[in-house]
């Protein structure tokens, strides 16, 4: 984030914690479709997804004055999301695995050929990942953070990080050897 | 076995379909952030007027305690002089009236009233907090119902504002079921008719500035 951005960015949460109300609408505006996004990768759920996006800003904005500026807002409020998201999946889990099961056992059925196969089987060996390794995987690899920013956003070291995204993919490459021909053709 | 670098590229390509999202309600979630944080600023309001009420309560219950103690240590023992013959008081004052522990409960009362038709009034229209304040209204109607019956009615003011906010309070609970404008002006044509809230604020405890919050 360039010096200016920065500035604007301070000034903007200085507005909200004085009070002004347009000043918290401009806020979420500028990060709503990223959390929620987030939240709906890790979900793929969107009644989940509103749910977690909800209690992200409220959480964010109860909290706002006690944000210090050290991490960029955007990953501040990452790492409430993944939190939220976080706590929120281990409360549904059981459903959420009765539903896996389910999507895993429609993947097996469809056509063996193809690239949406592939597609499904890709989808169906992430849902199988675990929550924390699943969450590093998607925060890299699809919203593009980098190492660093994923420690903060997980309160995790950076070693542990690279990790998880390490055994993640680890775990896909497993789930999807079968496919390997189609792939190197 | 695919190789490593194809495999990622595979997987950073196609992991942007998974769980792909829509498009975000915006409007929809702001909404519901808003009446969430609304109705959690209330239910944080209320709790804590209510713990302060708690420690009021045992504050004003362990001074009774020492007065009586106080006063058993040094009441005359026996044979002393007659008490003076106290005239009776004029009836329209409270003290002599009201039992201590029943004006207590009334203020108590009067203040977790006036905490309710405050917040009420501040939703000009039907909102999501309605639920909560019909519950929170048939509480206190209960209440105030019991403290009619009580010796707290004894007091003339003490009565005619409790049948007040009877009525209020009925008013609000129906305007907060069925969620429409007009049963909501009613409410506050009632109140402004009765100069409800002022006289609430007359009889409530007044708290010094700033005490728990």
């Amino acid at each position: 984030m360039i010096p200016e951005e920065r500035v604007q960015e301070r000034q903007l949460i200085d507005r909200v914690l004085a009070g002004d109300a347009a000043a918290e609408r401009a806020l979420y505006d500028g990060h709503v479709d990223r959390v929620f996004r987030l939240a709906h990768r890790m979900t793929g759920d969107e009644t989940l997804a509103q749910d977690f996006t909800q209690e992200t800003f409220i959480r964010a904005f109860d909290r706002l004055p006690s944000f210090r500026g050290d991490a960029a807002l955007s990953t501040w409020l990452h790492s409430i999301t993944m939190s939220v998201v976080l706590n929120g999946l281990r409360k549904v889990k059981r459903h959420r695995q009765r539903e896996t099961d389910l999507d895993g056992a429609r993947g097996v059925g469809a056509d063996p050929k193809g690239d949406p196969v592939l597609r499904s089987a890709l989808a169906h060996a992430i849902d199988q990942l675990s929550d924390d390794h699943r969450a590093v995987l998607l925060l890299h690899d699809v919203e593009g953070f980098k190492h660093a920013e994923i420690a903060t956003i997980m309160a995790i070291p950076i070693g542990t990080s690279k990790a998880r995204l390490a055994r993640a993919r680890a775990a896909l490459r497993r789930d999807l050897v079968s496919f390997a021909p189609e792939w190197t053709s | 076995m695919m190789p490593e670098d194809r495999f990622e590229d595979f997987v950073r390509e196609h992991a942007a379909e998974y769980n792909e999202p829509p498009e975000t309600p915006r409007k929809e979630i702001w909404a519901r952030i808003q009446a969430e944080r609304s109705k959690r600023r209330f239910q944080r309001q209320r709790t804590l007027f209510e713990r302060r009420w708690v420690w009021a309560g045992a504050a004003v219950a362990a001074l009774l305690l020492l007065g009586i103690a106080i006063g058993r240590f040094t009441a005359p023992e026996s044979g002393g002089p007659p008490s003076p013959v106290v005239e009776a008081s004029d009836p329209t004052t409270r003290a002599p009236v009201v039992p201590a522990a029943y004006r207590v409960a009334a203020e108590k009362h009067f203040g977790r009233a006036e905490v309710l038709l405050t917040q009420f009034r501040s939703d000009a229209e039907p909102s999501e907090r309605d639920a909560e304040f019909s519950s929170w209204a048939r509480e206190l109607l209960g209440d105030t119902r019991l403290l009619l019956d009580s010796p707290a009615a004894e007091d003339l003011e003490y009565r005619e504002l409790l049948e007040d906010l009877e009525l209020v309070l009925a008013q609000i609970v129906r305007a907060a079921t069925k969620r429409r404008m007009e049963e909501r002006q009613w409410v506050a044509d009632s109140m402004d008719q009765r100069g409800v809230m002022e006289r609430l604020r007359l009889l409530m405890p007044q708290w010094p500035a700033g005490a728990g919050t």
